[in-house]
């Protein structure tokens, strides 16, 4: 009876012993949770923000003027048919008095 | 004995329990000792573990605000594919949504894990980092014409430990937003000029000595060349204002276009003004020299009978040369006839009182009442008073014969075929000479070197000069471009002029005097006379004629040869062109529908009437995204380096120039300069990046003029440029006038447009193009709409600045990550 139960003692401390080593592999390997990217395209992935757009000097082209085979413009906005009043001029030059004038 | 050994026993037992009380004390006192310091060693240790891991958290959450602005500048105006682009320019007013509501906001980032930051951090802790960004949008722009915001953007990032979320570090920054969509109204033009131009009939004072048609020799120009709308209702407007006119007697203070054949021959609206665009001459008489100078510039050509004209009778040529001599001459060969009949010598050739008592002499030597000679005589002698015949019998048959025979003819040409439009002095060409052709330019009958025309409109009156304005021929801008096949809409009060030439033509005819005779009535050339001289003049070349002259769309019923001036600009293109009105409605606008009728105002909505005047570009100035107190500031600051890369981001305000950019070769961004007073220089300067792009450059002047200043003959500008004065507006005072010195360039090309007060092209002094130079305004399709699709790129009319300091930042610990 002794013998018997520091049997069952051992088998107990065994199983334990396999059920952490188990749980603390798998718990290592899960993925973090997965984040909600607003851009399409992941970050890190993505061209660096200089790289998104690099100027390109063309001096060689100087004063030509291109041609464009299909040109379309959208109707104009609607502050595009707005026409400053006289008051609006008035408006200008008063504030000009304020905002307009700088202080360093 | 055994009772020794029972009391033994027991001190003995009495004795162990008291040990092991002692001992289960002082193991039980070991215990708590142990646990207390085990508990206080862990406390220290975990404050210690969380204070570095705020620290931690705290630098990478300041490390992902940092990649999130980043991120935002790097997308927000150069990436239109990107999400944050899109939610930016969701601020702006759509058909939908005309006038948001503000204060909003707008998630411009809900969640997100900034990569490179996470990256960072997982070099030690598994940690973990969220950022967001909210754009509050509370200020619009307080003008109308201005689509501008102001607001906030709030970036937050919160960082926290993978297994330890009750510790979090959230770090929060605001940055300022400017936002603007840099469209205008002004946009729409590709020129406007709000002052009085005289150089719009342009003419060179050194003319091409070789030029391989005389009249085709017009080399100091403008070109406007306008988008092409490729069928849409966009096309480019110019506007021709006509502020600062000289101060003249003329009722009409208008701009007058000079047409000219050899450019404008193959436009619809030539064809449609005179019918067709062959060149003809007049006809002559079988009677006239084959060497008489043959004018072949008519672009229409007509003839009339005086007596189906109306309006003009032929007592109104009883005091006309040609007819009076030719009946003094009659009248002479009578009173030599009566002498030659009496046998005694003839008198000399008289005319008018003279030759009244020369009759009365031949009638009293010939003394027979039945000879027709003196029948003439007699006639002469009874009715003539002075060198006014009209009473004369024999007069009245001759006046007669002329209405009977007066061929009346008429031709339309244009300035360069009547004056030499290049040469100083507009000299009358020779061809022009000759009395058929003299109505105009003839400088033998009283009018200086000039020609009647001329003269005419250089007269003082009412102690003004009548006009000179007029009296400036050439040629016209190309307003077409360069081939002549690109619509504009011409505003302001600019008319077509093309002239006139007409003359009663030469006959010859028998007069049934009481002896019929021959007679001769040569030309009669129906010179120029102002209008307002009707009354005094009392002249058939003011009568208005009872027939319209005119082949078509306009009116001319005056005998005299003349400026044909009350046709619109815009009919020179002769066909409908499709655009929007002053509301923005779809119209298509014709301008043959009414002729004469020009737009004299610059396109605005229903109900609004102001004055070219007071057009300008209102800005709100709180709505810069820069504001620099000089100009160097600026240069400093956006040109860095070499200073030939100009950097632009939005609305930038300098308070005081001048502004030199005659060193910066290229720019970059998409902007608008707004000087408040000081002059800009310019030298070539064009788009950094490949074209179609979405970068666009804008300068704005409110007190100043852009001067070129470039070491090259050829200069070339990539920009809007506007020098409008806004205080004062109007003035007459070059120095008050925004203005473009070319600086005497050879050729100057702006890919953009020009909206200046005054613009002078051919002034003296070496301020206006050189001699032979040219000014192409070409309109750029990304300033004339800058939401364009060029081919397949679609530009973007928006510029989003984000601000390079932080007005806010904060830290928040503590906290659990839910």
């Amino acid at each position: 009876m002794d013998n018997a139960r520091w049997m069952v003692i051992l088998s107990v401390v065994v199983s334990m012993m396999l059920t952490l080593t188990l749980l603390n592999r798998y718990a290592r390997s899960q993925r973090p949770e997965t984040p909600v990217v607003v851009e399409e395209t992941s970050q890190a992935a993505a061209p660096r923000a200089t790289e998104v757009r690099r100027p390109q000097v063309q001096r060689s082209s100087r004063g030509v003027i291109p041609t464009y085979h299909k040109v379309s413009f959208p109707k104009p906005a609607a502050h595009t048919f707005a026409v400053d009043q006289p008051k609006d001029a008035e408006k200008m030059k008063e504030s000009l008095k304020v905002e307009g004038n700088i202080i360093r | 004995m055994p009772q020794q050994i029972s009391e033994s026993n027991m001190r003995i037992s009495h004795r162990r329990g008291f040990i092991l009380y002692i001992v289960i004390t002082v193991l039980l006192g070991l215990a708590i000792m142990a646990f207390a310091l085990n508990t206080f060693k862990t406390g220290a240790v975990t404050q210690l573990s969380r204070n570095v891991d705020q620290n931690r958290l705290a630098l990478l959450a300041q490390s992902a605000n940092a990649e999130v602005i980043a991120m935002l500048k790097s997308h927000v105006n150069l990436n239109p594919s990107s999400q944050i682009f899109t939610r930016f320019r969701s601020v702006f007013p759509t058909e939908t949504n005309p006038n948001p509501t503000l204060p909003f906001t707008v998630d411009i980032i809900p969640v997100f894990e900034p990569q490179t930051t996470v990256q960072l951090a997982k070099v030690g802790y598994n940690l973990k980092i969220r950022s967001s960004a909210v754009l509050t949008v509370y200020r619009r722009s307080i003008y109308k014409s201005m689509s501008a915001y102001n607001g906030y953007i709030d970036i937050v990032s919160k960082a926290w430990r993978e297994g330890a979320g009750e510790i979090t570090m959230e770090a929060h920054e605001r940055r300022d937003v400017r936002l603007v969509d840099l469209r205008h109204t002004l946009d729409k033009y590709a020129l406007f000029v709000k002052n009085y131009s005289n150089d719009y009939n342009s003419t060179s004072p050194t003319p091409d000595p070789n030029p391989p048609d005389e009249y085709d020799n017009t080399i100091r120009r403008m070109i406007i060349e306008g988008v092409n709308g490729m069928g849409s209702h966009d096309v480019s407007r110019v506007f021709i204002g006509t502020d600062n006119y000289p101060d003249c007697a003329d009722p009409r203070k208008d701009i007058f276009f000079d047409l000219f054949y050899p450019e404008h021959k193959d436009l619809k609206g030539f064809t449609e003004i005179f019918g067709g665009n062959q060149l003809a001459s007049f006809p002559f008489a079988p009677e006239t020299p084959t060497s008489y100078p043959v004018f072949n510039r008519l672009f229409y050509r007509s003839k009339n009978e005086f007596t189906n004209l109306g309006g003009v009778s032929v007592n109104m040529f009883i005091k006309n040369k040609q007819v009076m001599n030719e009946y003094e001459r009659v009248i002479n060969l009578a009173a030599d006839a009566c002498k030659v009949q009496a046998g005694v010598a003839t008198e000399p050739y008289m005319v008018a009182g003279a030759l009244k008592d020369k009759c009365g002499r031949s009638i009293a030597k010939l003394n027979n009442p039945n000879a027709y000679s003196q029948m003439m005589c007699q006639d002469f002698y009874d009715n003539a008073d002075g060198d006014d015949y009209s009473a004369c019998e024999e007069f009245k048959k001759l006046l007669v014969t002329c209405q009977q025979n007066w061929i009346y003819r008429w031709g339309y040409t244009d300035a360069a075929s009547l004056w030499k439009i290049d040469l100083p002095g507009r000299a009358p060409r020779t061809i022009t000479l000759p009395e058929r052709y003299a109505g105009l330019s003839n400088i033998s009958m009283g009018s200086g070197n000039y020609g009647p025309y001329m003269a005419e409109y250089r007269e003082q009156k009412d102690g003004k000069p009548y006009n000179p304005e007029r009296a400036r021929v050439g040629a016209m801008q190309s307003f077409y471009g360069p081939d002549n096949d690109i619509p504009v809409l011409i505003e302001g009060k600019a008319y077509l002029r093309f002239f006139k030439l007409a003359y009663l033509d030469e006959f010859t005819a028998t007069v049934p005097f009481v002896q019929p005779a021959p007679v001769n009535i040569r030309v009669i050339t129906n010179t120029f006379l102002r209008k307002d001289k009707r009354d005094d003049a009392g002249s058939y070349l003011l009568e208005p004629l009872g027939v319209n002259l005119a082949p078509n769309l306009f009116g001319d019923s005056l005998m005299k040869s003349r400026a044909i001036d009350t046709l619109s600009a815009n009919v020179l293109w002769g066909d409908k062109i499709k655009c929007y009105d002053g509301d923005g409605q779809e119209i298509e606008f014709d301008p043959l529908a009414n002729p004469t009728s020009v737009i004299e105002k610059p396109a605005q909505p229903s109900g609004s009437n102001v004055a070219a005047t007071r057009f300008g570009r209102a800005v709100d100035f709180k709505n810069a995204s820069w504001n620099y107190i000089s100009a160097q500031d600026f240069l400093d600051e956006r040109a860095p380096g070499d200073g030939k890369l100009l950097y632009l981001d939005g609305f930038m305000y300098i308070m005081a120039g001048d502004l030199d950019l005659s060193k910066v070769t290229h720019f970059q961004g998409k902007g608008l300069i707004y000087i408040a007073r000081g002059n800009c220089k310019l030298g070539s300067i064009e788009r950094l990046n490949a074209k179609p792009t979405s970068d666009s450059l804008r300068i704005y002047l409110r007190q100043g003029d852009f001067i070129i200043s470039s070491p090259d003959d050829e200069v070339f500008i990539e920009a809007s440029l506007a020098a409008l004065y806004d205080d004062p507006q109007g003035s007459d005072d070059p120095l008050q006038q925004g203005s473009i010195i070319l600086n005497n360039r050879k050729l100057v090309k702006i890919y953009g447009n020009l909206l200046v007060d005054s613009l002078d092209l051919e002034v003296s002094g070496g301020s206006a193009l050189a001699d032979g130079g040219v000014l192409h305004i070409i309109h750029d399709p990304g300033i004339y709409n800058a939401a364009a699709t060029l081919d397949s790129t679609e530009l973007d009319p928006y510029h989003i600045s984000i601000g390079p300091v932080k007005t806010s930042f904060a830290y928040r610990a503590g906290g659990e990550e839910s």
